[in-house]
């Protein structure tokens, strides 16, 4: 069964998917290096999954840029020293010719090891892809 | 070798895949990881991109696209004697109809890391009709 959850725990982990979704958006790697467990596991809405190594990697070579992201957590659940948060996330990426807005349901899965909260596990699963917009 | 290694790195790798979301970024990461990645959006596509230089070392196949799927590319692959050769990898959704001859068969999702490890085993072993 999960904890009951308070209000300052939510807030924490609301506040770490934040910090998650705004180093995605500024591509910071050194913030993401932190964040991310190391056997971080994500399943992406493109079928693939993908490791720690693999993602920084792209980021840091710029073939994982996005131009929009937002996070609403709809609920988050604690399990001693795991947390859940799920909900939805508008995205856009970065692209050459065209680019598209996606609206994504989340689950990130937070583990708290050595008293630090790291993302080990994500899952995002498409709701609907918007039309095609020009880049900006 | 070092040799081995460099012409692995190197290699020419066709992405047959219907959806531009998994076809774009396996493409990505191929050319992230020093493969020559080129794509086509279904079969037929393939077969012209074969058809207009069949100098490729491997093929990652879809198997339900539009216009010419999967098998039927397969079909017509294993006809052609200058790309019968060509090492498939076959990744699928469609877990329950993957009964198609393929040097590797993967169910969507795919782990990244196991696919880029089974397109080096595969280049190690196969010989890749690509001329030295």
């Amino acid at each position: 069964m999960a904890d009951q959850i308070n209000s300052a725990q939510r807030i924490e982990i609301e506040e770490l998917d934040q910090q998650e979704a705004q180093a995605m958006l500024a591509g910071d790697v050194s913030a993401l290096q932190r964040l991310w467990a190391d056997d971080l596991v994500v399943n992406s809405t493109a079928n693939l999954i993908a490791s720690k190594h693999i993602l920084l990697e792209m980021i840091s070579k710029g073939l994982l840029r996005l131009r929009v992201y937002e996070r609403r957590a709809v609920r988050i659940a604690r399990f001693d020293n795991l947390a859940i948060s799920t909900g939805s996330e508008i995205s856009q990426l970065i692209g050459n010719a065209r680019e598209f807005k996606l609206f994504t349901s989340y689950m990130n899965v937070w583990a708290k090891r050595a008293d630090r909260w790291q993302l080990i596990g994500r899952h995002v699963g498409m709701i609907e892809k918007g039309q095609a917009v020009s880049p900006e | 070798m070092a040799g081995d290694a460099e012409k692995e790195q190197n290699a020419r790798i066709l992405v047959v895949e219907d959806n531009p979301d998994i076809r774009e970024a396996l493409v990505a990461i191929l050319e992230m990881k020093g493969y020559d990645a080129i794509s086509a959006e279904n079969g037929r596509q393939a077969l012209e991109c074969l058809a207009d230089d069949e100098v490729f070392d491997l093929i990652i196949l879809d198997l339900s696209m539009p216009v010419m799927n999967g098998r039927q590319f397969r079909n017509e692959q294993l006809k052609d004697p200058r790309i019968k050769h060509i090492p498939v990898v076959i990744v699928s959704a469609l877990s329950d109809q993957v009964d198609v001859d393929a040097d590797k068969i993967m169910i969507k999702p795919v782990d990244v890391d196991i696919l880029l490890t089974t397109i080096t085993d595969i280049l190690r072993t196969h010989k890749s009709g690509r001329p030295d």
